[in-house]
């Protein structure tokens, strides 16, 4: 064990040569690459020592716990009183080690940081040779300086690595706070230069980290320059140091900020080289001169708004405000500290005149108010007389004139009024003739921008007529009419439902084959549909091609059974979907063949028989089925109606061979609607009878054919 | 379930706890640390979370109207003209110019990337003498108005992740989108209509689906959620009183459920059910709100003109454009318009021509409509998709039928009104039309110029949510200056 203290009191000793050495000689000394590692390493093992004293500290204070033997005790204390002076003194080393690098000029955070270390350091020393021979007393106090001795240090060491504002930083106003900004006090190096510099340089060029010599915290100080020349040439940013080291290339060894560091943005860099081609202006940024090129190129780049930031008029009571927003009449500030406001109407049916009449309080503040759409009179209009500060109406499809227009006359800030879609004619706009500040009337869709296209001039200095669309001539197609019925099937009776969404369109109809033309009925409102009928609609309007026509079924759904039954069943069970219940839903499926709500028959005829209490009258039965000839699916080849008064008393009344189309055709669903004498019966059987033999146009000719039923109806 | 609603209110309950629990000073302390207005006077905290309503700064636009092309529109075939890829048609596209950069699993396989020109021919327009292909006319004709941005460029190379990244400023589909985070920050004009408007629609070319996630609210509360409009005839289904209820018999209704709904509020505080509340009332006052809105009857003969008949067509984007419009100038804060089927891996030719058939005449008259009107001024209008396409062909090479794959490193985008410059193209690509060469614009730039342009800083509008605060552009996004009206 002795043998272990006495490698510890060597290397404290030959560590203590080495600082003094280090000390006395300073920059007389050159340091090898390696050495200069050990240096770089100072901030990572100086927290072993912090540790070691503040446990030597706690042990001193408060004892070793479980220790209750003299000899053992000592030794404990011997050794951590050793081990802890080692690691002192060695970070000591390496930091003054660190200190003889480049960039670390001994300013006086530095030597703070270096003597308060260097004391400890000795003070560790002396109590790892000495301390046997003192007091229980003494062990303590010596400890406690120990430990003040390490928070001094530590505090004047960080200081140098993050700057001495570090710790406090957080209680101080953050000066990136742009609403606690004021324009108008600001001041052109503490507002647009410093903050870059703050953010990219200064962290090493500031009072306490000297890299170069240089420091950048004032202008002064970057025309001082550091070791290698001023870093700013007032009227030169090519020749000045600061400018060069940016642009150099990343790899560059000279390139600022080094490699690995945040680089600044081209915006950042344009800005400090404005800045010193200007001359360094200093002073507040609102008394640069309009001729200052520094101000010009601000105001170019977007950095200074030329827009008139501050209104001269005072805010408005936030509760008259409060009191006047509503939903109908929305009031807002331009933005969040702009003593201007806006008012936006909405809700037309809510709107009424006094509504304008009642913002009187705050008439002064409303710069720009839209009544598009609203029901608004020139009466109501004469009430913006007292709005002496508005810069735009919106009064887009109101109802205003001329006598309106008049009451805008004496508003100076005018700039933009847009009466688009009203009846405002050209001779209307002349009381508006001498408004200083008007820049554009939005005339679209109104008389005055009829008579401007058709060459009447105004020769108003620079106020923009925009007339907006201009209608090219040339003829459209109007859009099919829409059915608003959406069922296909009814009872009884049903009224036909057209509409079309353009106003003046003139719907007309037909029934059968023919589609409609010019002549045809017009469809009027309470039409009525009693048959199951194919109605085919139009919409003609002048000015306009007639639109293509839409067609829809109509099929009066009928009779409705007692009993029901199907008396075959297809033997792919896939297409049974769910029997009678699918065939007699009155619910209309869509061309979806796999969708369960079709039954579909091939290898038997598909037959239902319909049975009712008391006899009942027919001379109509409808089929609704697919046809899809990729998947084989046709209309039947044959339909058969058997009557009679009992299901084993039945005789054919009616067949027929539905046309087969001739060839390729889209998927589609159709009525069969076949027609016939009126017949009288108790029971009713259908039999739909599958296409035997795919035609001959068909790629599988010859094969059995579906036939895909969605609805029956007798009628 | 009891477990469940326990577990709830002490998750609430937490923050009170604790800051009743700050006796000493060390819970003060920690107190303040998971509580960072514990000591504030006014509540910072929630006075974030409770959004802005007003814009930080003087806006330029007050809306926005996204017309979104949903599958990535060609920038080769549409602003971004490079007749040298049609002068090396065929050739392979040189290494030094793709310089290993990774390609989508569905060409990375290829054995050649043989370059190729469009087919459709360009010619310059307007006094910015801008190129646009003669795939669309109108839009040709209002390029004073635009400003084409021909650097855009993101870091997802398929869809669903860069759809979402455009939409929400990450991939991973967790964070508020666009329209949501603009509700939050500038509210509702009109409290009749949602803030966020979404409204979909299909052309025939190769589609790629949306999805809800893309008009999510994220971590924001619901009520910013986008708001999806029906495709059908009628935008918004059920808005009429059910046969048998009027519309005072409705209040009451309202007003009773909303007094249930309140009690069960205090009693378990989910803030759903907040939302839910105030769902019922959004309905309730849309009920005359839409009608007005959706009623084409008082537009003028021009305006089916001006959009084309198509527009008469529910769900076509041309229908979708015009109600757009007129939801914006009703007070929408976002109306998102997606049109699907861009997606064009092989016939593109055909396929593209059939897709700017559908948006070409309707996007040039939403901007020339907001202009009439004096709108485009304060209205932000933007088109574009959510990457590039290759120049080299995908599958076959055929000059007259084609594919492109996905690229994401350029592609084009135009904004117009709403204080962007009009009448300017920015940024540029190489010849080869693969890379960018001069300013580059990133999806979250992008994101921060939108968001400056509304008058709010993009590093200022921010929520708090599992314990860090989050942004429309993440840690990310520079304005681009270059495009903004002085």
């Amino acid at each position: 064990m002795n043998r272990l203290f006495a490698v510890l009191e060597a290397l404290v000793l030959s560590g203590v040569i080495l600082c003094a050495f280090l000390i006395w000689f300073d920059a007389r000394v050159s340091i090898p690459a390696w050495l200069q590692v050990a240096g770089r390493l100072h901030p990572l093992i100086l927290h072993f020592p912090i540790v070691f004293v503040v446990l030597w500290a706690l042990a001193e204070i408060f004892g070793i716990p479980g220790l209750r033997d003299a000899q053992t005790r000592d030794n404990w204390f011997k050794y951590l009183r050793a081990i802890t002076a080692v690691l002192l003194v060695y970070t000591s080393l390496f930091g003054l080690i660190l200190s003889l690098e480049p960039g670390y000029e001994k300013s006086t955070a530095l030597l703070r940081h270096q003597w308060s270390g260097m004391a400890l350091s000795l003070l560790a020393v002396f109590v790892m040779f000495g301390m046997g021979r003192l007091s229980l007393k003494a062990g303590r106090i010596i400890s406690v300086a120990g430990l003040i001795l390490v928070m001094i240090t530590g505090h004047f060491g960080a200081g140098l690595t993050h700057g001495s504002q570090f710790l406090t930083a957080p209680l101080q106003k953050s000066r990136t706070d742009m609403s606690a900004f004021d324009i108008e006090t600001a001041l052109v190096f503490e507002y647009l230069i410093k903050p870059v510099l703050e953010q990219k340089c200064i962290s090493c060029h500031n009072d306490e980290k000297i890299k170069g010599e240089l420091r950048m915290l004032t202008v002064v100080q970057l025309q001082q320059g550091g070791a290698s020349g001023p870093a700013v040439v007032p009227g030169v940013p090519d020749q000045s140091l600061l400018i060069q080291r940016l642009h150099l290339p990343l790899e560059h060894d000279e390139h600022m900020p080094p490699k690995g560091k945040p680089q600044p943005r081209d915006r950042e860099i344009a800005l400090l080289e404005a800045w010193i081609k200007a001359g360094l202006p200093e002073g507040k940024i609102t008394e640069l001169s309009e001729e200052d090129p520094f101000k010009i190129w601000l105001l170019e780049q977007g950095f200074l708004s030329t827009a008139k930031e501050a209104y001269a008029f005072k805010p408005a009571p936030a509760s008259a405000i409060q009191k006047l927003d509503n939903e109908n009449r929305v009031i807002r500030p331009l933005y969040a500290s702009s003593p201007a406001l806006q008012v936006n109407f909405f809700n037309s049916n809510m709107f009424k005149g006094e509504m304008i009449a009642e913002m009187k309080d705050i008439a002064e503040q409303i710069v720009a108010i839209d009544f598009s759409k609203m029901p608004l009179t020139d009466e109501h209009v004469s009430h913006l007389k007292a709005f002496k500060n508005l810069e735009k109406i919106t009064a887009n499809f109101t109802q205003i004139t001329g006598a309106g227009l008049v009451h805008l006359k004496d508003l100076e800030q005018l700039k933009y009024l847009a009466v688009s879609g009203t009846g405002i004619r050209l001779e209307d706009l002349e009381p508006l003739k001498e408004l200083p500040a008007l820049k554009t009337i939005y005339l679209w869709n109104t008389p005055a921008a009829s008579a401007l296209r058709g060459g009447s001039a105004l020769s108003w200095q620079g106020v923009l007529m925009e007339t907006g669309f201009e209608d090219p001539g040339d003829t459209l197609k109007l859009t099919p009419p829409v059915f608003v019925n959406k069922e296909v099937f009814y009872t009884d009776t049903v009224e036909l439902q057209l509409k079309h969404p353009i106003p003046g369109v003139e719907i007309r109809i037909s029934s059968g084959e023919q589609p409609p033309d010019s002549s045809s009925e017009l469809y009027q409102k309470g039409r009525i549909i009693r048959d199951h009928q194919i109605i085919k609609a139009r919409a003609f309007k002048e000015g306009w091609h007639q639109s293509d026509v839409s067609s829809k079924f109509f099929i009066n759904a009928g009779h409705r059974a007692d009993t029901i039954w199907l008396e075959t069943q297809e033997p792919d069970t896939r297409f049974r979907a769910e029997g009678i219940r699918t065939i007699s839903d009155r619910f209309k499926s869509d061309n979806d063949f796999l969708n369960g709500m079709w039954v579909g028959y091939r290898e038997v005829p598909m037959v239902v028989v319909y049975k009712f209490k008391e006899d009942i009258r027919f001379s109509s039965l409808v089929i609704d089925h697919l046809i899809r000839f990729g998947t084989h699916i046709f209309p039947p080849e044959k339909v058969e109606i058997f009557t009679g008064s009992a299901p084993s008393q039945l005789s054919l009344v009616y067949d027929v061979k539905p046309a087969q189309p001739g060839g390729w055709g889209p998927t589609e669903s159709k009525p069969l609607i076949l027609r016939f004498d009126e017949q009288k019966a108790k029971v009713i059987k259908v039999v739909i009878h599958p296409l035997s033999k795919l035609p001959s146009w068909h790629n599988k000719k010859g094969e059995k054919g579906w036939v895909f039923v969605d609805e029956i109806v007798i009628h | 379930m009891d477990k469940e609603f326990l577990d709830f209110g002490l998750n609430i309950n937490r923050r009170k706890f604790l800051s009743r629990l700050s006796v000493g000073m060390g819970s003060v302390a920690l107190g303040s640390l998971l509580i960072p207005d514990f000591f504030s006077r006014k509540g910072g905290e929630e006075a974030l979370h409770a959004g802005l309503n007003v814009p930080h700064f003087a806006p330029k636009a007050k809306r926005v109207i996204y017309l979104f092309q949903n599958g990535a529109p060609s920038q080769l075939e549409s602003f971004d003209y490079k007749p040298r890829l049609r002068e090396m048609m065929g050739q392979e596209l040189p290494e030094s110019i793709r310089m290993g950069q990774r390609l989508t699993g569905m060409t990375s396989e290829q054995a050649s990337f043989p370059l190729i020109g469009s087919y459709y021919d360009f010619k310059q327009y307007g006094n910015s003498q801008a190129w646009v292909s003669d795939l669309f006319p109108h839009m040709a004709k209002i390029v004073d108005e635009l400003c084409i941005i021909r650097s855009m460029h993101t870091e997802a190379i398929n869809h669903d992740p860069a759809l979402t990244f455009f939409q929400t400023g990450a991939q991973q589909g967790n964070r508020p989108s666009m329209g949501a985070w603009l509700s939050y920050g500038l509210g509702s004009e009109n409290s009749n209509l949602p803030a966020f408007c979404v409204l979909l629609s299909r052309g025939r070319g190769n589609g790629q689906g949306v999805y809800s996630k893309l008009w999510t609210n994220g971590f924001l509360d619901s009520v910013h959620q986008g708001v999806q409009f029906s495709s059908g005839e009628d935008p918004v289904l059920y808005l009429n009183n059910p046969t048998g209820l009027d519309k005072k018999l409705r209040r009451q209704m309202l007003d009773k459920l909303s007094e249930l709904n309140h009690l069960t509020l205090s009693e378990f505080g989910d803030p759903e059910i907040a939302t839910r509340i105030s769902q019922y009332e959004m309905a309730y006052k849309m009920q005359t709100a839409v009608p007005d809105v959706t009623d084409l009857s008082k537009e003028p003969d021009d305006i089916i003109k001006m959009y084309g008949p198509e527009c008469l067509v529910p769900g076509s984007y041309a229908a979708n454009c015009l109600l757009a419009r007129k939801l914006s100038e009703s007070g929408v804060r976002f109306v998102q318009i997606y049109h699907q089927g861009w997606d064009q891996h092989g016939n593109l030719p055909n396929e593209m021509a059939g897709q700017a058939r559908d948006v070409d005449q309707a996007s040039a008259a939403l901007i020339m409509d907001l202009k009439q009107r004096g709108l485009l001024d304060e209205t932000l209008v933007i088109w574009g998709g959510e990457f590039g396409r290759t120049n080299y062909c995908q599958g076959r090479f055929q000059a007259d039928n084609y594919g492109r794959d996905h690229h994401p490193r350029c592609f084009s985008v135009w904004m117009a009104g709403g204080g962007v410059k009009p009448g300017i193209v920015y940024g540029e690509t190489d010849e080869f039309g693969y890379n960018i060469v001069k300013d580059p614009v990133h999806v979250h730039d992008f994101h921060a110029t939108m968001l400056h342009l509304l008058g709010m800083n993009h590093e200022r509008l921010v929520f708090k949510h599992l314990g860090r605060r989050y942004r429309l552009t993440d840690v990310h996004g520079n304005v681009v200056n270059d495009i903004l009206k002085t």
